[in-house]
């Protein structure tokens, strides 16, 4: 890692950071656009919690089992179509937040040289890409539009499922 | 009549910087899906090599049992109309992952040639027979053959770059047969889409039957 661009490349290459804040899009677009901002800033939030001095509780690799644990019951929430209380969203746009950052935490901080550059690259480009998202489900709401979103979602917990297991398997 | 349009102007206004933040926020999303393709220059991404995304797309697809029988599911959901023409192929993918977690994990499930090849018999057949269950039922019997389909899946291990890539392309392929199948399905409003769709459920019980037969040769 050597910069901000190194951040936020990682943000776009590595699913296990763009599904997260996909689904989230995908979650808060039952609720009307101007509220995206709030959530956008409270997803900054939880990134920022995570990356600048959060420390990660016993064995790292349990983040990522939590992580896409998460994942799974965020998928399902999309799936259910539920619309939920705009706290209880924002809330999960913080938990979000933090456990993608704390995830992606050792590869973002690994050198101290480079300081919190990428730290910055990867928050901005989870913002980023965030907003637009969340506006764009807001808009396609209607008939098939709605049921893609469910499929798309119902996508992500399937991956997210099947990485748990291969992330069992691959402590044992 | 002035004053009415002036009233409508700033809606209208508003309509327009609308769409136009709509078009440019579907034209940034569009550049930020380019991205992942700078991660083919990196070996350890997966995406390019042996156990990532492209291994994951691949796989559902090498077999054609698996391929006939997934775009069954398509062809019966769209018969079946709303809501099983997306209920199916939802819960096929997801019941389908809880096999491939069995597979990954060891579990052992019997006969899983002999379920393969029966499910494209089955699907295949209720494809050709117009069948109309409740959606309970036809859920519950997607659901049977998607743990046999599953299985397989996770029990060959690929030589892994990164996990969830494979994962991601085995569950995107898979959802890509059924709207394949539902894309298909979907002619079955026109007389002669009705005789295509059924003659395609026909070959797929059929393609079942060859599979069920290589599955006995080889004691199952």
């Amino acid at each position: 890692m050597h910069g901000i661009l190194d951040g936020a490349v990682l943000f776009f290459t590595a699913l296990e950071s763009l599904l997260p804040v996909l689904l989230l899009a995908l979650l808060a677009r039952r609720h009307r656009p101007h509220s995206t901002t709030i959530q956008a800033a409270a997803l900054g939030i939880g990134l920022l919690i995570a990356l600048l001095g959060l420390p990660v509780p016993g064995d790292p690799s349990v983040v990522g089992l939590y992580a896409r644990g998460y994942l799974v019951a965020l998928g399902l929430l999309v799936l259910l179509n539920l619309r939920l209380p705009t706290g209880l969203v924002l809330l999960l746009v913080l938990a979000t937040g933090t456990l993608t950052g704390l995830e992606a935490g050792n590869a973002v901080i690994v050198d101290p040289a480079t300081g919190s550059a990428p730290a910055i690259g990867f928050l901005s480009s989870a913002i980023c890409f965030y907003l637009p998202a969340a506006l764009i489900a807001s808009r396609y709401t209607e008939g098939w539009q709605r049921i893609a979103m469910r499929v798309v979602a119902s996508w992500i917990a399937a991956i997210a499922a099947i990485d748990i297991a291969f992330m069992m398997v691959g402590s044992d | 009549m002035i004053s009415a349009l002036s009233r409508k102007a700033p809606q209208r206004i508003s309509t327009d910087a609308a769409g136009s933040v709509s078009r440019l926020a579907i034209s940034v999303l569009a550049l930020c899906a380019l991205l992942p393709g700078l991660a083919l220059g990196h070996v350890e991404s997966g995406i390019a090599g042996d156990g990532g995304f492209i291994s994951g797309l691949v796989h559902p697809v090498t077999g054609l049992d698996h391929v006939v029988a997934m775009v069954a599911v398509g062809l019966w959901g769209a018969i079946l109309g709303a809501p099983a023409i997306w209920f199916l192929p939802i819960a096929f993918p997801l019941i389908m992952t809880v096999g491939a977690v069995l597979g990954i994990l060891d579990v052992p499930v019997p006969a899983i040639d002999l379920g393969i090849a029966a499910s494209a018999i089955v699907l295949g057949g209720m494809v050709t027979a117009n069948a109309r269950p409740p959606l309970a039922i036809a859920f519950l019997l997607i659901a049977f053959f998607a743990i046999y389909h599953g299985h397989p899946h996770g029990a060959v291990l690929p030589d892994f770059g990164v996990p969830i890539l494979y994962a991601a392309g085995f569950v995107v392929a898979t959802g890509l047969l059924h709207v394949t199948g539902i894309a298909f399905g979907l002619l079955y409003r026109w007389p002669a889409g009705k005789t295509a769709v059924r003659a395609l459920g026909a070959g797929i019980a059929v393609v079942g039957g060859y599979f069920l037969l290589l599955a006995i040769g080889r004691g199952l």
